[in-house]
């Protein structure tokens, strides 16, 4: 697994979109240390999503240096950082229907240059044994339950070994128990491999698991509150 | 056990009837290159056994003819002249005619003089003979024999005039094996009104001398004569060959667009409804390549599928067409393993072409505004 976590440094990020009227990052700076649990926390549009995918190279900011584990990335980077340090948890599992629990994880570590076959499947199936799902490998999208389909999400998430994973809303379609559930396995995976985990939501009660709550207005980071204050 | 290959097979299961109808698309393309190889090749074979169905070395025509059944020398001073240039071993004179006998569309009829190799030639595989060189008598090939229930003493009746079965043979070719063979110069009386002629002069060449060198003397010494020694020579004085060479070509690119077009639609269709999948695989780590990879891998299935299908039904058509046109009784169709190395290349090709430009679409598609698809 994972060789620890990795930090993130991003310094007046800008964003824009459709010719600048939408300005969904405006300078934002953010620091985040190697195996912290972060929360983002703000009200729908000041631009979490937004950093979430920036963060996590499927988008590149207008301005600003972003520094992941302490290096800039180039543009033919960016998809070897997606394959090899990065696992992303959406709001909707966006699993692949016509492939079985066990393939949807095995989707990530599939293409040129993957690990063997044998390899592949092995790993899926401990990660799918770690997010206690080792029964129901055979099970497609359509015949899990919600919380079941976020589970093989975080296994797939997982499935490259990363070194920062990327959560946005995970719980946000869950009942509160499943939604407890997937919170328990991402922390204990955070904990005990070292993974930098962001997480992005609007529940508070979510947030309180993080070691750290960012809250974010306007596209802007909001200073945070001295401790013990 | 999850692979690449798996996962376009199993997108290709998502729109069943879809990869039905676009399988359908290419295994039309590859239909029409089955058939019309099967028979254009058959037609070649069917030339080619006749350049030298008698054993000869090269065929004289007359200079400057389109079509080689149209073609008529004066025989006997073209002969002459043949005979006493050096390396003319034999010559013997060919006339050919077409009629019908019902229910035969039409039958071929050769006039060939008895005593003169050809025909010696051809009665090698067979019985019987001519008593002399305007009796009204006919020798029949096999088919036509088997089909018009004919045999030796049994009589036939070629444009009002009766002649009498003397002989049979048989060669291999549908082509001779349905013709009638006829005395030459009844065959000149009769059906071209009398006089000198032939359609072509084959000519045998004298041990040790190269043929073609020895046509080409021909044609030096006779300018009004063309000789043919081979398929690659007819054009010469047939231009069918050349036809059906650009046919064939029409034929093979019809059938590729019609591939291309089915299988880029298809996959136009099925990239634009996974264009939230695009953006999620991106978002695990998929390369281009491999977004590039996996649609033209289902573009390539699909052509898989349309070649399977194809090519039986190809045959199966080629065998009905042969049933209902009376095909077979001229030719043989051709099955080389050359019509099925076309037919997966066509399928082929439809893939690539028809699976690129989808591909490269779902490559070039943001990972963060796919994922935002809807």
């Amino acid at each position: 697994m994972s060789d620890g976590g990795l930090s993130i440094r991003a310094e007046g990020l800008t964003k824009a979109y459709e010719d600048g009227r939408i300005r969904a990052l405006r300078g934002l700076s953010i620091e985040i240390e190697a195996g912290e649990f972060a929360a983002i926390m703000g009200p729908s549009g000041c631009g979490k999503s937004t950093l979430l995918h920036i963060l996590g190279g499927l988008d590149r900011p207008d301005e600003g240096r972003l520094l992941l584990g302490g290096r800039e990335l180039a543009d033919r980077e960016l998809a070897a950082y997606r394959s090899g340090r990065v696992g992303f948890i959406f709001q909707l599992h966006n699993l692949i229907p016509v492939l079985n629990a066990l393939e949807n994880v095995q989707v990530p570590m599939l293409g040129v240059g993957g690990p063997p076959r044998e390899e592949r499947r092995s790993r899926a199936e401990g990660l799918l044994e770690a997010v206690g799902l080792s029964a129901r490998l055979r099970a497609r999208p359509p015949e899990l339950s919600g919380g079941e389909r976020q589970r093989v999400a975080v296994a797939r998430a997982l499935a490259n070994d990363p070194d920062l994973v990327l959560a946005d809303e995970p719980t946000g379609s869950l009942d509160q128990e499943s939604g407890a559930r997937i919170l328990d396995l991402l922390g204990r995976l955070q904990r005990e491999l070292g993974t930098t985990l962001v997480l992005v939501t609007h529940d508070e009660r979510v947030a309180a698991r993080a070691g750290r709550v960012l809250r974010m207005l306007d596209g802007r980071i909001l200073p945070e509150p001295a401790a013990g204050g | 056990m999850l692979t690449l290959f798996g996962y376009a097979l199993k997108n290709l299961g998502r729109q069943k009837l879809r990869t039905f109808l676009s399988a359908l698309g290419v295994m039309l393309g590859v239909w029409l290159v089955v058939v019309f190889s099967a028979v254009s090749g058959g037609i070649l074979n069917t030339v080619s056994g006749m350049l030298s169905q008698f054993g000869e070395d090269f065929h004289c025509y007359k200079a400057g003819v389109a079509d080689q059944f149209l073609s008529s020398v004066e025989e006997s001073r073209t002969r002459k002249r043949l005979r006493a240039l050096p390396g003319v071993r034999e010559t013997a004179s060919v006339l050919t005619w077409f009629t019908r006998i019902p229910p035969t569309d039409f039958v071929v009829l050769i006039g060939l003089r008895p005593g003169e190799f050809a025909l010696e030639s051809l009665l090698s595989g067979g019985r019987g003979g001519f008593s002399g060189p305007e009796a009204d008598e006919a020798i029949v090939g096999e088919e036509i024999a088997r089909r018009l229930k004919l045999d030796v003493g049994g009589k036939i009746t070629l444009e009002g005039v009766e002649f009498r079965v003397t002989g049979t043979f048989a060669t291999g070719s549908p082509l001779f094996d349905n013709a009638v063979v006829l005395p030459l110069e009844r065959m000149q009386a009769v059906f071209r009104g009398g006089g000198d002629i032939a359609n072509y002069i084959a000519v045998k060449v004298a041990r040790g001398r190269d043929a073609r060198e020895v046509a080409r003397s021909v044609e030096k010494a006779m300018p009004d004569l063309s000789t043919v020694a081979s398929l690659e020579e007819l054009p010469k004085v047939d231009q069918g060959l050349r036809k059906m060479r650009m046919w064939s070509l029409v034929i093979t690119v019809t059938a590729t667009v019609i591939g291309w077009l089915f299988v880029m639609l298809a996959m136009v269709m099925s990239v634009f409804e996974r264009t939230r999948e695009v953006g999620i695989l991106r978002a695990v780590g998929w390369t281009q390549r491999n977004i590039v990879l996996l649609v033209l891998l289902e573009a390539v299935f699909l052509a898989l599928l349309g070649v399977a299908a194809g090519i039986p039904t190809g045959l199966l058509g080629v065998e009905v067409i042969s049933r209902i046109t009376d095909l077979s009784i001229y030719i043989a169709p051709s099955f080389g393993g050359a019509i099925y190395l076309k037919a997966f290349l066509v399928a082929l090709l439809a893939a690539a072409t028809g699976g690129i430009y989808p591909a490269w679409r779902a490559a070039r598609l943001r990972p963060v505004e796919a994922i935002r698809h809807e």
